[in-house]
């Protein structure tokens, strides 16, 4: 009887559960959430992946100054893409996140394109350093910022272990 | 309970269609209800799979010998040990164990989803429960029931066999399986981005972790089974090529191809179809290696009872799959077009991609050989076989290859290396190796191919050494840090690589095993007490066993034991003992069984095998004059070797694994849904 | 598209290295997979046979075991599964699997070559308990 009793119990009960959702009308997000990666995220961390790699292995003598200066300067362009498509996706979203990724992308042609690309990167890399680009979402956030305004990470937790692109 | 478990079994199957079909259903309508039906109907196939676990293993617990599962492998003097690990112990169970597993991967991979990559739930969850599906299919259709009754109970069970009574027989077979079964699930994002056309850099980001989750357990279990087999079966080897054996070596050498190739895709958009087609072969081996062990078609000792009904339900469900997998990889081929090409033959690509074509080289191989009968006598009509000699004979350049690969890739720089470079940094390492060939040499190892190996070893472990040196300077210098806290940031701010660097330590150690087993030794001898065994090591030791006697403790019901003390002398000095062993398992007295004695030091394993008592009868009575026994005493060379490497494997393989802050796979703000499931908008 | 080209180059080259040492593993190692009668058979129609490597299935012998005293040497007999009038003597000088014995039901694969005295001498002897690791409901309750 006890049996009869439990194996009724167990099978109402796991397919009420299984069902709930239609029947009551629960939906499950089945969109891509704002703040997740996306294929530009993806691309942009394997940039700067690949930029921190380069300068390893360029103080570490596998490449030629010549090679890493070029490597360099091709990755910073595709990181720099990158950002550039996350700023154009956040300005014409507007989901009031503030501008991603802090890249002020180049609207105008600038007249030295390299020259501007070595400052962005330079600017991000000082960023990296002082702990103001947050190694979650790449955003470069104002100087003394305690959280990223990317993506509401705490960035004095990551200054305490010196933040770098991270690449998990 | 446990007929509760036989029906959660029969409710889960039901369960698991619909969500399979909701799923799919829900991804291509986009109506979230369904999704979410899905989602719960993975968590329900789980808490009804523990049920059918828990209903077996109570079964054994409670000697229901009444099952013909429990009859067949408990009985009532079985520790309780042996009869929890019951559930896995035959075809059947271990089935079960498969699902539950399964199921709790998917249940995690449904979890750690839950507010993130929603995009890729609904098709994953409709391949991951499609693949529950077939199992539970399986297990109610294919005339292998866990629960299927014998007409009336027998009073005893015929209990375990006495080789899988041990603590081994808990751990082998259930690390394959979680190495097996998670590897379902980067199977089912990748199915998930083919189906949904996502094809770009995220599913491979996506499921690395997954990825290498599933190969440390493969690793394990993989290392775990070879040290069974040097403990218990008393032949001082760790793998013989037995067809199940290779089984599961094949997903394993795939997975390993994978986690290399997809970082090539990760960094430059490239062997887009190649991964596809990766990470299906690999799906579809963990499939092939469970049919194999279970459809008796190839002649192992370790497969169950021959199933021909399993054989060919196993082989439908992999045609299908394949089947399927090839049509969406073929169908989305546009989609997956390389964003770059391969610049330069000297790059960390190309070796990359060497170690993939090498790695498949030695998948096929293994597979060929394994299903060489089959083949031959297809074609041919007579079947002929191949065994250890050719297996050996044909990893072994690929070994080596690989080998050499493993120094070659951290110095390689990514697109271009200059020859320059290159050869700047490897002066060191190849002095290294050339160095070590020389000194081995002299020292009196002639072996080629050991050299070469020991040589290549020397090669790798010098260039991975420079490496973490290098970069700590590098970093130190970059970032202003000391060197030890630089070291320490370099590890966790790149796990991944360095972890990578680290499990190849514990490789070549693994390898370097593999060589130094040429140079083992053996002397067998017949004894009566007080006479000695002498073996003189490969490193110049000379061990002398003295023979003590024979003895047979009283007191044990289940157990017999004929004991064999030798007290061992070490270049004259005293060495300690070892005792080796004949047991007596009750009801199955035909068959004692051997358990040997090891010595283990780091270079170097004294191993001692009771081969033979000439009155095994007069041994368990305890006669004097029953102790004359046949002795087999081996050194087997630097076999520590392989298990510490096993150990130095899971640790880079833990630091690869562990989740890092802020990494965009984890992004920490989750402030729309709080932690919870996100119920959005209900149905108008 | 230099890519692919590269990419067929090292393809094919490893392709064809392990196509070689795939075909000389076979043709150097590979064994004849037979059964005791197609062994007989084999052996009547060609005598050089005697000389090939192969692996025989069957079944051992109740009460066919020897043991040498003092001496690591096994004698058995194997007998072919269907015609049990087809068996041979099998000689084997290394440690017989804790599975081998004479009493029980136990199926054998033994590996080595048959010898023109009649007698084959094995280098390899795998044992399975044909019928114990799954018993008939017969068996469990009689």
């Amino acid at each position: 009887m006890g049996l009869i009793v439990g194996v009724t119990l167990v099978s109402a009960g796991a397919i009420l559960f299984v069902m709930l959702p239609v029947l009551r009308g629960d939906w499950a997000l089945i969109e891509r959430s704002d703040d997740e990666i996306t294929d530009v995220d993806a691309r942009k961390a394997a940039a700067l992946r690949g930029l921190r790699d380069a300068e390893y292995d360029y103080r570490s003598g596998k490449l030629d100054q010549a090679d890493y200066q070029i490597l360099k300067s091709d990755l910073a362009r595709q990181a720099l893409e990158a950002m550039q498509e996350e700023g154009a996706a956040g300005n014409a979203a507007n989901d009031g996140a503030p501008a991603v990724a802090g890249a002020k992308p180049p609207k105008s042609a600038a007249p030295d394109l390299v020259e501007s690309l070595e400052a962005e990167i330079a600017r991000v890399r000082k960023g990296i350093g002082q702990g103001r680009t947050c190694a979650g979402c790449g955003h470069l956030n104002v100087k003394k910022s305690r959280f990223c305004t990317g993506c509401g990470v705490s960035l004095e937790r990551m200054a305490t272990s010196a933040g770098n692109p991270e690449s998990s | 309970m446990i007929l509760l478990g036989e029906l959660a079994l029969w409710i889960a199957l039901p369960i698991g269609i619909w969500g399979a079909v909701a799923g799919f259903v829900g991804g291509r309508k986009g109506r979230g209800d369904l999704v979410l039906s899905a989602e719960y109907s993975v968590y329900a196939v789980f808490f009804l799979l523990i049920l059918t676990s828990a209903g077996i293993i109570t079964a054994f617990l409670t000697d229901q010998f009444q099952y013909w599962y429990v009859a067949n492998y408990s009985n009532r003097e079985l520790p309780t040990f042996y009869k929890v690990s019951g559930l896995w112990a035959g075809q059947r169970g271990s089935l079960v164990l498969w699902a539950l597993l399964l199921s709790l991967f998917s249940s995690a991979a449904v979890f750690t989803n839950r507010t993130k990559n929603r995009e890729f739930v609904p098709y994953m969850v409709g391949v991951l429960l499609t693949v529950s599906s077939f199992f539970l299919v399986v297990l109610l259709f294919a005339d292998v029931n866990p629960f299927e009754r014998l007409p009336f109970a027998p009073a005893d069970g015929r209990g375990l066999n006495p080789q899988l009574q041990n603590y081994w027989m808990t751990i082998h077979p259930p690390t394959l399986y979680l190495g097996f079964t998670a590897f379902t699930v980067p199977f089912a994002f990748a199915m998930s981005a083919l189906l949904s056309g996502k094809l770009d850099a995220r599913w491979i980001v996506i499921t690395r972790r997954w990825i290498l989750l599933s190969w440390f357990f493969l690793a394990n279990g993989i290392i775990f089974g070879m040290r069974w087999a040097y403990e218990m079966l008393g032949w001082g080897g760790f793998w013989f090529w037995d067809p199940v054996e290779n089984a599961s070596l094949l997903p394993w050498l795939t997975a390993t191809a994978f986690l290399h190739s997809i970082q090539i895709q990760e960094n430059r958009g490239m062997l887009k179809v190649w991964n596809m087609g990766l990470v299906t072969l690999t799906f579809l081996l963990t499939i092939f290696a469970t049919f194999l062990t279970r459809s008796g078609l190839i002649e192992s000792v370790h497969t169950f009872a021959e199933n021909t009904t399993i054989a060919f339900i196993f082989l439908a469900f992999m045609g299908i799959m394949a089947g399927i997998s090839v049509l969406l990889i073929a169908w989305r081929y546009p989609l997956m077009k390389s964003e770059n090409q391969i610049q330069s033959f000297l790059s960390r690509e190309s070796a990359f991609l060497f170690n993939n074509l090498i790695l498949l080289g030695a998948t096929f191989t293994i597979l060929w050989g394994v299903l060489f009968p089959l083949i031959t006598e297809g074609i041919t009509g007579q079947a002929m076989t191949v065994g250890p000699p050719f297996f050996e004979r044909v990893n072994l350049p690929i070994g080596l290859a690989l080998l050499a690969l493993m120094g070659i890739g951290p110095v390689i720089a990514w697109r271009k290396a200059s020859r320059r470079n290159l050869i700047k940094n490897f002066t060191t390492p190849v002095a290294v190796g050339a160095v070590v060939v020389a000194g081995l040499y002299l020292r009196g190892v002639h072996h080629g191919m050991a050299l070469v190996t020991f040589g290549l070893s020397a090669f790798v472990m010098t260039v991975i050494i420079v490496e973490f040196v290098k970069g700590t300077k590098a970093r130190a210098s970059i970032e202003g840090e000391g060197h030890l806290l630089a070291f320490f940031h370099l590890v966790s701010r790149n796990r991944r690589r360095w972890g990578g660097y680290i499990v190849h330590v514990g490789v070549v150690m693994v390898f370097t095993a593999f060589a130094g087993a040429a140079f083992d030794r053996e002397v067998v001898q017949t004894l009566d007490p007080g006479e000695t065994i002498s073996i003189e090591s490969p490193f110049g030791h000379e061990y002398t066993l003295t023979y003590q006697g024979l003895s047979s403790p009283r007191g044990q019901n289940m157990v017999r034991q004929a004991v064999a003390l030798m007290t061992v002398e070490k270049d004259g000095r005293p060495f300690g003992s070892l005792t080796a062993e004949k047991r007596l398992y009750r009801m199955w007295e035909q068959s004692p069984l051997t358990i040997v004695g090891i010595r283990q030091t780091l270079m170097e394993d004294l191993y001692l095998i009771l081969e033979n008592v000439n009155d095994l009868g007069g041994a368990f009575e305890n006669e004097a004059q029953a102790q004359r026994a046949t002795f087999e005493v081996q050194v087997n060379v630097m076999v520590e070797w392989i298990w510490y490497g096993g150990f130095i494997v899971t640790l880079g393989s833990i630091i690869g694994l562990w989740p890092s802050r802020g990494s965009p796979t984890t992004t920490a703000s989750r402030s729309q849904t709080g932690g919870k499931r996100p119920a959005l908008a209900a149905r108008s | 598209m230099r890519d692919n080209g590269k990419f067929f180059v090292g393809f094919g080259g490893v392709a064809l290295v392990v196509t070689y040492l795939i075909w000389t593993g076979v043709s150097d190692t590979m064994l004849y997979y037979l059964t005791p009668m197609e062994l007989m058979a084999r052996v009547a129609e060609d005598p050089t046979f005697h000389d090939v490597g192969v692996k025989v299935s069957g079944r051992v012998e109740v009460g066919s075991w020897t043991r040498a005293e003092d001496e690591l040497l096994h004698h058995f007999t194997v007998v072919d599964l269907e015609d049990k009038s087809v068996r041979f003597p099998v000689e084997f000088r290394d440690m017989l699997p804790d599975t081998f014995n004479d009493t029980d039901v136990v199926d054998v694969v033994v590996e080595g070559r048959f010898r023109e005295d009649g007698v084959f001498e094995a280098t390899v002897v795998l044992a399975k308990c044909g019928s114990r690791y799954e018993a008939t409901a017969e068996e469990l309750l009689g």
